[in-house]
């Protein structure tokens, strides 16, 4: 166990790195110009190239040398290219938490939805209860976010003007109940696939060798069912948890635009349209470290389910 | 699985609980609070660094300039000379007899919010700012009309280059070389003897003088009859400048002298000279601005707080709009599929305001594109296509919004004094442009093949299509399009690589200049490829004379020599759509040139 995280650990900066390369060749071959607003206008050019030498983007040597200065001499991810006010630092320190939350109830919201779908229908097979487990999946993969988002945005609009009582905000992130609809829109699709994996997998399980003998030994159907497969059945959706995790607690481009959530997605997205590229460094270099440690805490919580399961 | 979860919800809550979950909760609805809502975030309050209309609209609320524009007046006449009124200045500027001093005398009474008096040095300082290569911002090129200006920056443009330790041997010398004898000995790790050095330099150079602490006598290069309309602009805007000079800070390494921006975003810190100061900025949240007792006009003001919401998506602002959370909102833009019937159907709160504004296309003049000779070259093909657009069809079933349609560059009333030209080729006659377009030899065993191009977003392809559907029809042209999202597109458009272009451009002052100056031959933003000899020297004379009836004549003449050239396609003018609670909303005025004076805007709460 120790290896492996020793291990985990020894990559993430070579793992890091080559994300940092490449991300750093793509973003500086990116068409645009942060400097550059949304209009016609055109910078006067000798002043241009001031603006330019002022972030070091002259060359992508001087641009390179500086940020892996900062980065390393001073644990800095240097000012955002557009947000000129605003270091990517405390955009990232800013939008992360909320991102996070997010993600970590969508995630919630997926599991709890995914796990009652799944095993209502892997339980009751040829009943109107798989039928409808089976629409939860196929709602939850097919329905993009974007429009359920949308859907449950015009429902917000409606209790709102109906029952005011149960009124809830408007887009925004300003308390715990403007978390509940954007989660509900985030957490669908996976939900949709936490349902397929365990429906496939119970459906199995609960034919096997180790349930029929708990069975036989008096253990009851329900029992079996929580006590003994269920743990099984979780572990092809454990694998799936990890980089879900990952990328819903990272930012959703979509659903923070819908629900008007300051999150990290929004940034990510303009950070490329506006060839923002220190912003953009900071945000992948954030998600990779993000996405390496995820996966090593689901094999960690691998090799502790299951300990069939060598690690090392 | 149960204990994953606990694992999971012990990594990930706590230190999410620490951070309060990222919540920023709204604060209650008070009264006396203006809200409005934009569909950008803040891009920077920096006055001298902005380029943009949303950052303007805060600036200019904490910022007083020299003068200003009375909405109130721009509303009911744009146009209207009287419409600029002083501002931080007590009157209007003098001009001198060389027609290009301008004296500007400071209310001895205006304050900045700490209560220090408001003086020329302020402003002085921070057009200095803007002057600085390692400080500029994209509007610094107004600030360098001024005498002077340009020597300063190219100066410390060489010093920074002695300054900077990885400058390459060649640049090294020649920066030396252009340097007076007694400024070449700087070298790395001299930043702040030589930023020092720069502020007495920038002294001795910019004619900009303070023979007192309420008076500023500016001297520019050339003379510039709209400069004190100019100096409304948040790039001319002060700075309280002890506070602002002790922001600013020197790299050791480059000697590049940096504004700590902080200082930006932080209440006790961002002094104000104008109706409001900063009380909080949740970046691209809210920001709020209360208000400032210090202002001059602080008994007359109308409200007491100025909250901004950044709403992207234009559906959650409709509904907070709706919900009457929202006064005044600005994210749905008039390009959306929402806005025609929002004006049909809520025609007192979903306001129309013309633009100073033109949107057309471009026509590439260069005689080859890609390798391919280029048959809008021919200025015979350039009017048929422009001849065979119907814009009043395009903005009644297009646009559905009925712009005004334009046949020509500058939009009519806009700017005082100058009457735009007709354009004559650029009114619907199919007939004719059918005439034209045989006579440069194309038909229907020659048809004209071209591209048209145009950016993804904004509402661009349903105009464009409309548009290719008709020199099908009338012209019996074969046209294909390509659409590029908007950094591509601006590098296709610059470089020339375009046969007919989507374009548009936005006034920023009240002189015919700000949209002819596009078309002069070597002009940076001129992507069309128009070199026109005599158009140049129809501006250049134009713009050295101190006579408004003979400039605008002058103006009139290179529109007119322009427009029969046909190097551009105007289609109409833009509209902006803003939505405002009109029973609750008083004094907004709402103009064409965007000026805004918040503290006169009364709401009322139902």
């Amino acid at each position: 166990m120790l290896t492996l995280i020793a291990r985990r650990l020894i990559q993430l900066p070579i793992i890091l790195a080559l994300v940092f390369s490449a991300t750093f060749t793509l973003a500086w071959v990116l068409p645009g110009d942060p400097f550059r607003g949304a209009d016609e206008r055109q910078v006067d050019p000798a002043i241009e190239a001031a603006m330019r030498a002022q972030y070091n983007l002259d060359s992508p040597w001087s641009f390179l040398r500086s940020y892996t200065k900062e980065l390393f001499t001073e644990a800095d991810l240097g000012p955002s290219l557009k947000y000129r006010d605003r270091k990517v630092a405390d955009i990232l320190g800013e939008a992360l938490p909320v991102s996070a939350t997010l993600g970590a109830a969508a995630i919630g919201v997926a599991l709890l939805i995914g796990t009652v779908a799944g095993v209502v229908g892997a339980l009751k097979p040829g009943t109107a209860l798989e039928a409808g487990s089976l629409g939860v999946a196929l709602i939850g993969v097919s329905l993009p976010s974007f429009v359920t988002g949308t859907l449950l945005l015009a429902f917000a609009g409606v209790l709102a003007t109906h029952a005011p009582a149960f009124a809830l905000p408007i887009g925004g992130w300003t308390g715990p109940s403007a978390v509940l609809l954007p989660a509900i829109a985030l957490g669908l699709t996976p939900a949709a696939y936490i349902a397929r994996l365990l429906r496939l997998g119970l459906a199995d399980l609960m034919h096997s060798d180790f349930v029929r003998t708990a069975r036989a030994k008096g253990v009851s159907p329900n029992r079996a069912l929580f006590g003994h497969a269920l743990k099984v059945a979780y572990l092809p959706v454990l694998s799936f948890l990890g980089p879900a995790a990952a990328s819903a607690m990272t930012g959703s481009f979509v659903i923070e635009q819908v629900f008007n959530i300051p999150g990290l997605g929004e940034h990510f997205v303009n950070a490329v349209l506006n060839k923002d590229q220190t912003l953009l460094l900071g945000i992948v270099l954030t998600y990779s470290t993000i996405l390496v440690l995820f996966n090593l805490v689901v094999d960690v919580a691998y090799g502790w389910l299951d300990p069939r399961i060598e690690l090392g | 699985m149960l204990k994953v979860l606990g694992l999971f919800l012990l990594l990930v809550v706590p230190p999410l609980a620490w951070l309060n979950f990222g919540f920023k909760p709204a604060p209650d609805r008070r009264p006396d609070t203006l809200v409005y809502a934009t569909s950008s975030k803040i891009i920077t309050l920096d006055p001298q660094k902005t380029q943009s209309l949303n950052d303007g609209r805060i600036i200019s609320s904490m910022l007083e300039p020299l003068v200003r524009f009375d909405p109130g007046r721009l509303a009911a006449d744009p146009g209207d000379p009287a419409a600029l009124i002083p501002g931080a200045a007590e009157a209007l500027p003098t001009l001198g007899e060389d027609g290009r001093t301008y004296t500007f005398r400071i209310r001895p009474d205006a304050k900045w919010s700490n209560g220090d008096a408001v003086t020329a040095h302020d402003f002085d300082r921070a057009w200095m700012r803007g002057m600085f290569p390692d400080m500029v911002g994209p509007y610094s090129d107004k600030l360098l009309i001024i005498e002077g200006g340009d020597a300063f920056f190219a100066w410390r443009g060489n010093v920074l280059k002695l300054l900077n330790a990885q400058t390459p041997a060649a640049e090294l010398e020649a920066a030396r070389q252009a340097l007076p004898e007694a400024d070449r000995h700087w070298k790395p790790g001299d930043g702040q003897a030589a930023f020092e050095r720069s502020i007495e330099r920038y002294d001795e150079l910019v004619r900009v003088d303070t023979p007192d602490d309420h008076t500023l006598i500016v001297r520019l290069k050339s003379v510039t009859p709209y400069f004190p309309e100019l100096v409304s602009f948040v790039t001319f805007a002060p700075l309280h400048e002890a506070s602002a000079m002790d922001a600013l800070s020197v790299d050791p390494d480059s000697g590049f002298v940096t504004m700590d921006t902080t200082y930006f975003q932080r209440p006790d810190r961002y002094m104000a000279n104008g109706a409001y100061t900063l009380d909080l900025w949740e970046f691209g949240q809210r920001l709020e601005l209360v208000a400032n007792p210090n202002y001059r006009l602080h008994s007359e003001r109308r409200n007491q707080r100025i909250v901004m919401l950044v709403i992207e998506d234009e559906g959650v602002a409709l509904l907070k709009f709706n919900r009457g959370e929202v006064d005044w909102c600005l994210s749905v833009a008039a390009s959306s599929s929402l806005a025609s019937e929002l004006v049909a159907k809520r025609p007192l709160e979903a306001q129309l305001i013309t633009a100073v504004a033109t949107y057309y296309y471009s026509l590439n003049c260069s005689p080859m594109v890609g390798g391919r000779p280029n048959p809008v070259a021919d200025v015979r093909v350039r009017r048929a296509l422009s001849m065979a657009i119907d814009r009043d069809e395009l903005v009644r079933s297009v646009t559905r919004l009925y712009q005004p349609v334009a046949d020509s560059f500058v939009p009519e009333g806009q700017v005082p004094g100058y009457t735009p030209p007709d354009g004559q080729y650029h009114r619907y006659d199919p007939d004719a442009a059918r005439a034209l377009l045989a006579e440069a030899g194309y038909g229907p065993n020659n048809p004209l093949r071209f591209e048209l191009v145009y950016n993804t977003n904004g509402g661009h392809e349903t105009p464009a299509q409309a548009i290719v559907q008709m020199w099908r029809d009338k012209l019996g042209a074969t046209v294909t399009t390509s659409a590029y999202e908007w950094g591509e597109f601006t590098e296709v458009r610059r470089g020339k690589r375009y046969e007919v272009a989507r374009n548009g451009w936005f006034g920023d002052y009240r002189d015919p200049s700000t949209f002819l100056e596009l078309f002069r031959s070597d002009g940076t933003l001129n992507v069309t490829g128009y070199a026109d000899t005599e158009f140049d020297r129809l501006l250049d004379e134009a713009g050295a004379s101190l006579d408004p009836e003979r400039r605008a004549e002058l103006y009139a003449q290179a529109e007119t020599r322009m427009l029969d050239a046909a190097p551009m396609i105007p289609l109409w003018h833009y509209f902006d759509l803003h939505l405002v609670h009109n029973t609750r909303v008083t004094g907004l005025n709402l103009n064409p040139w965007n000026a805004l004076a918040l503290h006169e805007v009364a709401v009322t709460l139902p």
